[in-house]
């Protein structure tokens, strides 16, 4: 049969029982006695056993059929898990994984599967022996004297015969005992089993090998018996012979007590577990159902709806200009259905954000462990979903953050029981769907970051002048360690690292149009947000006519649209500013940012107006009015990446084609009040 | 058409390799479920010839697969369910025949031992 077109199903499908195991492992090592648990890892197992057993990949099959003994082991016996066994148990996993990435990607990765597998033995503390170890018997069927007596008595005076029935089992039969149980339970049918060879206790143990003998009682004739068996799959023999005479069988040496059949086994342990029905919803877990679609496919459809909108703008504006009423009919029925069909598109493009969550449990007890703290990571919010694309790209600057967290945040024990405070660290990972927005928060217990810190870091660095320094409010002060080179770690562990610093979280943050913010109290701890769009591919823009030519701004960097007097006007140090409600921002003259003198003269200007009208745009908690010719209203525009060519050039986020077809460029206002 | 068979295992895995092979032969898989529960609702709907059943499988309102025997039974006392078991279930597999599994067929398994059991299983 050929398995290889199941190997993707397999992959995947073994990778969320790698997950789920995972997380279960972490439940485990916080309750030891949790039997619901255990039995969750060892279902995992089971079916990764019977997956990858059907595909041929012997190592796999190998190391889960291992763990699932020594799962077995354990909650059989209700022996509480040791961290030993845990850990034996992460280690295992993580060979899984290494073997699903060798089947994956068709490389031998020379793994060692023995070492593992005599590490999960030697973390037992007392291995049972194995029930199923073949005994072949050679004994044949043998009756003692009183067995002997009763049944001749019974053949004399019932009209009932004796066979002796012989059976081998396929070779390749593996559940022995209980076919061997499904045997009898035809027999039963046809008459009354009175004697096996092996007993019915080893045969139920699995303690034999491919053939027993069977004496039967039965008034049927032996073709009946024959066919009735052989009709039973992985029996491969069947030899029925009438005994006429008892004394013909061998005698028994040893009075032994013949049971009439094989017990059913109710009463084999650790079967009928009570508890919680989902232990996968325990854990925050959810299921996947669903189908593969590539990820370039939905890529692709999103770019197909994406012109369908555009198309669907360039037809209403056609039915605008030329009051075509029919036109209008249809339009208001094609509008509701490309709105729909991109909100579902957008939606399959969606994936919980437990998807990259899942991940970080494992990481931050691996890193807690080799710093000697102890923290515990509180996740929430898992089951938000968020596009497919800014997933990805937030998985890093995560990790960053909760490295951070670890490494600077979190006291060691000895410190926090010297603070009063709790021994073990909370670092919490939580995540809000706010309107077009998700949110993600990072914070922690910790010891906070300290501002006398930074500022004498800055100074140091020569970032800023001892003078300046002492100007910046607090909150400014903070914001320092935004900025690219700046580490107010006092050494470098392997931790954090150099490597990336904040100002690289923050950059990836904003440049999926995202914002990060944080705030951090001595002492007490940090927190840091993310706040991210639920997708990037289309979003809401505010239209707006800047010297002759149409800009979109995100509505998401949008706080208002205010018209104010010219003479509100301010200037300090040469930059104009705006003092609105009490509040001072910076102006942003597009001419001017953008640095093109080939942009005609702005209304404004030209004309000299009383007015002006001003779009406030916020991006990473700052301030700035965009001074504007005309807000043309809103839209949603499908955003167009620049290519390679046009990256460099600052300011933009990309293009998007208007309904009347021409293009207009994407403001990107995290750069343009940066600059400014 | 051949029979309508109810393929039932919470690994799409392994439903979409019984499936298959059940196809292969001419079998109609009518449906598929993922637990117990909806094992039972899917048989009520579908009415199905055979019904392979995985043993080992999460509880979901609190039916697993020995459950999810034992309700198809009570409902049509012909159900014909194959159980498809993995290596080390003696204790289960007995347990489900009792409840009224007709045969069972061990992972991993031939292609040719799935036909044979569900071939036996819709003659009995």
């Amino acid at each position: 049969m050929g398995v290889e077109q199941y190997k993707d199903l397999f992959v995947s499908e073994s990778e969320e029982h790698l997950q789920l195991i995972n997380q279960a492992l972490l439940g485990l090592e916080k309750d030891p006695h949790n039997n619901n648990i255990l039995n969750e890892i060892f279902r995992s197992a089971h079916t990764l056993k019977g997956m990858s057993a059907t595909m041929g990949f012997v190592s796999f099959t190998k190391l889960t059929h291992k763990m699932e003994d020594v799962l077995d082991i354990f909650r059989s016996q209700k022996i509480p898990v040791s961290s030993e066994i845990v850990d034996s148990l992460f280690y295992c996993l993580d060979t899984l994984q290494m073997l699903l990435e060798e089947i994956k990607t068709e490389k031998d990765l020379n793994l060692d599967i023995d070492s593992v597998v005599s590490k999960l033995e030697s973390a037992i503390p007392v291995i049972s022996p194995s029930d199923s170890a073949v005994v072949e018997t050679v004994k044949e069927l043998s009756l003692n004297e009183i067995e002997k007596a009763n049944l001749a008595k019974i053949i004399k005076e019932e009209e009932i015969l004796v066979y002796k029935i012989d059976i081998s089992l396929a070779a390749d039969c593996q559940l022995k005992s209980a076919r061997a149980f499904m045997i009898f339970n035809s027999l039963d049918a046809v008459g009354e089993v009175v004697k096996t060879n092996p007993g019915v206790e080893d045969l139920e143990k699995n303690r034999f090998g491919l053939n027993f003998s069977i004496l039967l009682l039965s008034k049927m004739a032996a073709e009946k018996i024959e066919k009735a068996l052989k009709g039973i799959i992985e029996v491969s023999g069947v030899n029925v012979k009438i005994v006429n005479d008892v004394n013909e069988l061998p005698d028994e040496d040893y009075a032994k007590p013949a049971s009439k059949r094989p017990v059913s086994p109710a009463a084999v342990p650790g079967k009928k577990e009570e508890g919680p029905a989902d232990l996968m919803q325990q854990f925050g877990l959810k299921k996947i159902q669903s189908i593969r679609v590539s990820t370039q496919r939905l890529d692709k459809l999103m770019n197909f709806v994406g012109e369908l909108v555009i198309a669907k703008i360039r037809l209403m504006q056609i039915a605008q200009t030329f009051q075509i009423q029919p036109l209008h009919e249809v339009l208001t029925n094609i509008d509701r259905l490309t709105t729909d069909l991109q909100d579902e598109v957008m939606h399959a493009r969606l994936i919980p954000m437990s998807h990259v969550f899942d991940r970080f449990p494992r990481m931050v007890r691996d890193l807690a462990r080799d710093k000697h703290k102890q923290i515990n990571l509180e996740v929430s919010g898992g089951e938000i979903e968020l596009d497919r694309t800014v997933l990805d790209e937030i998985a890093d600057p995560l990790v960053h953050l909760l490295r951070n967290s670890v490494d600077h945040g979190i006291e060691l024990p000895q410190e926090r029981k010297e603070k009063k405070k709790s021994v073990i660290g909370t670092i919490k990972l939580s995540a809000y769907r706010e309107r077009t927005h998700v949110l993600i928060e990072v914070s922690d217990d910790g010891k906070g970051i300290s501002t006398e810190m930074v500022r004498k870091k800055a100074v140091e660095k020569g970032f800023i002048t001892e003078e300046e320094v002492l100007k910046l409010s607090e909150k400014e002060v903070l914001n320092i360690i935004l900025l690219p080179g700046f580490s107010s770690a006092e050494t470098v562990t392997d931790t954090s690292g150099r490597g990336v610093g904040m100002d690289v979280v923050k950059m990836k943050i904003e440049s999926l149009g995202g914002t990060l913010s944080f705030e951090s109290e001595v002492g007490k701890g940090s927190r840091f947000s993310l706040k991210l769009p639920l997708t990037v591919a289309i979003i809401r823009a505010m239209l707006v006519n800047v010297c002759n030519e149409t800009y979109a701004t995100p509505i998401a960097n949008i706080a208002e649209t205010v018209k104010v007097p010219i003479e509100k006007i301010h200037h300090i140090e040469k930059c104009e500013v705006i003092n609105l409600r009490n509040e001072i921002f910076p102006l942003i003259r597009l001419q001017k940012a953008l640095g093109n003198q080939y942009l005609s003269k702005s209304k404004t200007t030209a004309t000299k107006e009383k007015d002006i009208t001003i779009v406030v745009v916020e991006s990473g908690g700052k301030k700035a009015g965009l001074v504007v010719d005309e807000v043309l209203g809103q839209q949603e525009v499908v955003v167009k990446s620049f290519g390679i060519l046009l990256k460099a050039i600052k300011g933009f986020a990309g293009a998007t084609i208007l309904g009347d077809g021409h293009v207009a460029l994407i403001l990107d206002i995290g750069t343009l009040i940066g600059s400014n | 058409m051949g029979a309508k068979v109810l393929v039932v295992d919470d690994a799409v895995f392994m439903r979409k390799m019984i499936g298959d092979i059940l196809k292969k032969e001419g079998y109609e898989v009518i449906g598929e479920a993922e637990n117990g529960k909806e094992a039972v609702d899917k048989y009520t709907e579908f009415k199905p010839d055979l019904v392979t059943m995985d043993i080992v499988m999460p509880r979901v309102g609190d039916i697993d697969g020995i459950g999810a025997v034992k309700q198809i039974m009570e409902k049509d006392s012909r159900a014909k369910i194959l159980m498809v078991s993995a290596m080390g279930q003696h204790a289960l597999v007995v347990e489900a025949i009792q409840a009224g599994a007709k045969d069972f067929v061990t992972k991993p398994f031939q292609p040719s031992r799935v036909i044979e059991a569900a071939k036996r299983v819709l003659e009995s």
